[in-house]
C-alpha cells in the first residue's frame, strides 16, 4: 500500500477514525458542551469521510496529521455555535442572547475557562488543548501537528497570555 | 488560582466527562454509514477491517502520525495549491511547513502573506514573534 494511491480503502479511513474519536470527542465537548459533542463529531467524520472519498491528496493529510481533522472538527463546532446563536436569538426577539454550551454543573464552573479557550485561534486552541488536557510535550505536539518544535513555544507563550487576560477580564466582569 | 491550574483543573473534569460517553457504540454507529455505503464494493479486502468496538487500529492498519520529510513536502505542494487559490489558512500552513523545513526566508515571507491574507493565527504570530526574529 502506497500513501495517497487509490489502494486506501475505507477500512484505512475507519483505522484513522477510530484512533481519534475520543480525541476529537473531548474538543468537542470543550467547543459546543457535553449534549452537542456528539453531533458535531458525528457531522465532522461525514464531512471527512467525503472528502477521502472525493481526493486522495487530501487522504494522505487526513492519515498523517490528525491536526487535519481537529481543524474541520473545530470549524463544524464555530458553526454549530453560530447556529444556536441564531436559534436563540430568533426566540428572544430584539434580544441579543449568546448561546452558552453546557450540560453540567462543572461546564458551568469552569464555563469562563472553556469560553477563553474558544476564544483562541485555530492552531493556538489546537495547541493548548493538547498542551493541557492531552498532556503532550512540545516535541509531540510539533511531530503530530507538523510544526518545529520553536513554532510550538512561540505558540505557548502567546496561548498564556491571552488566556490570562481572557480570564482576568472575565473574573472581574463576574465581581460586579 | 493560576491559569494553569484552572485548566487542570479542567482538564480532570474533563475526562470525567468523557468516561460517560459510550465511545465504542458511537463507533459502530459511524463505522456502519461508512459501510453500508460501500457495501458490495471491492475496495474492502478481506482481513483489514478494523474492530469499532476497540476503538483502536489493528496493528498494521494505517494509524496517524506525522512521517519523513518527503510527507511535509508532499503537505507544501498540496497546501502551496490551495494558498495560490488565496486560502488564508493554507497560506499560513506553508510558512509552518517551510519554518519546518529550516527555510527560514521563504517562511519569513509566506508568514507575512498569511498575514495580509487575514489568517488570524498568523497576525499574532507575526505580531509577537516573527517581528523581532526578523530585526535580529
Amino acid at each position: 500500500m502506497h500513501v495517497g494511491d487509490e489502494s486506501y480503502c475505507s477500512e484505512d479511513f475507519l483505522a484513522v477514525w477510530a484512533a481519534l474519536h475520543g480525541r476529537a470527542l473531548g474538543r468537542a465537548i470543550i467547543l459546543v458542551g457535553r449534549n452537542d459533542a456528539e453531533d458535531a463529531v458525528q457531522e465532522t467524520f461525514v464531512k471527512l469521510w467525503a472528502t477521502w472519498k472525493k481526493s486522495p491528496a487530501k487522504r494522505e493529510v487526513i492519515i498523517n496529521r490528525p491536526g487535519y481533522t481537529f481543524t474541520a472538527l473545530r470549524r463544524t463546532c464555530i458553526d454549530l455555535l453560530e447556529q444556536k446563536n441564531r436559534q436563540q436569538e430568533s426566540v428572544v426577539a430584539g434580544e441579543h442572547v449568546a448561546y452558552i454550551p453546557g450540560g453540567s454543573n462543572d461546564d458551568i464552573v469552569h464555563s469562563k475557562v472553556r469560553e477563553a479557550l474558544r476564544s483562541l485561534n485555530q492552531t493556538e486552541w489546537e495547541i493548548a488543548y493538547r498542551t493541557f488536557y492531552e498532556k503532550q510535550p512540545a516535541a509531540v505536539i510539533a511531530g503530530e501537528m507538523g510544526l518545529r518544535v520553536g513554532t510550538v513555544y512561540n505558540y505557548r507563550s502567546s496561548i498564556k497570555r491571552k488566556l490570562q487576560s481572557h480570564l482576568t477580564s472575565s473574573d472581574g466582569e463576574g465581581a460586579d | 488560582l493560576s491559569v494553569d491550574d484552572r485548566l487542570n483543573a479542567d482538564a480532570e473534569i474533563l475526562a470525567r466527562e468523557l468516561a460517560s460517553f459510550d465511545v465504542p457504540g458511537a463507533l459502530r454507529k459511524l463505522f456502519a454509514l461508512v459501510r453500508d455505503e460501500t457495501e458490495g464494493s471491492s475496495e474492502a479486502p478481506a482481513g483489514r477491517s478494523v474492530a469499532a468496538g476497540s476503538a483502536q487500529p489493528r496493528q498494521g492498519e494505517a494509524q496517524p502520525g506525522h512521517g519523513g520529510q518527503g510527507w511535509v513536502e508532499r503537505e507544501l505542494a498540496l497546501y502551496y495549491q490551495c494558498a495560490r487559490g488565496g486560502n488564508a489558512a493554507a497560506t499560513r500552513r506553508v510558512a509552518e511547513l517551510l519554518d519546518l523545513l529550516d527555510r527560514e526566508e521563504e517562511a519569513v515571507a509566506w508568514w507575512h502573506r498569511a498575514t495580509a491574507a487575514g489568517d488570524p493565527d498568523a497576525v499574532d504570530y507575526v505580531r509577537e514573534f516573527l517581528s523581532s526574529r526578523t530585526r535580529r
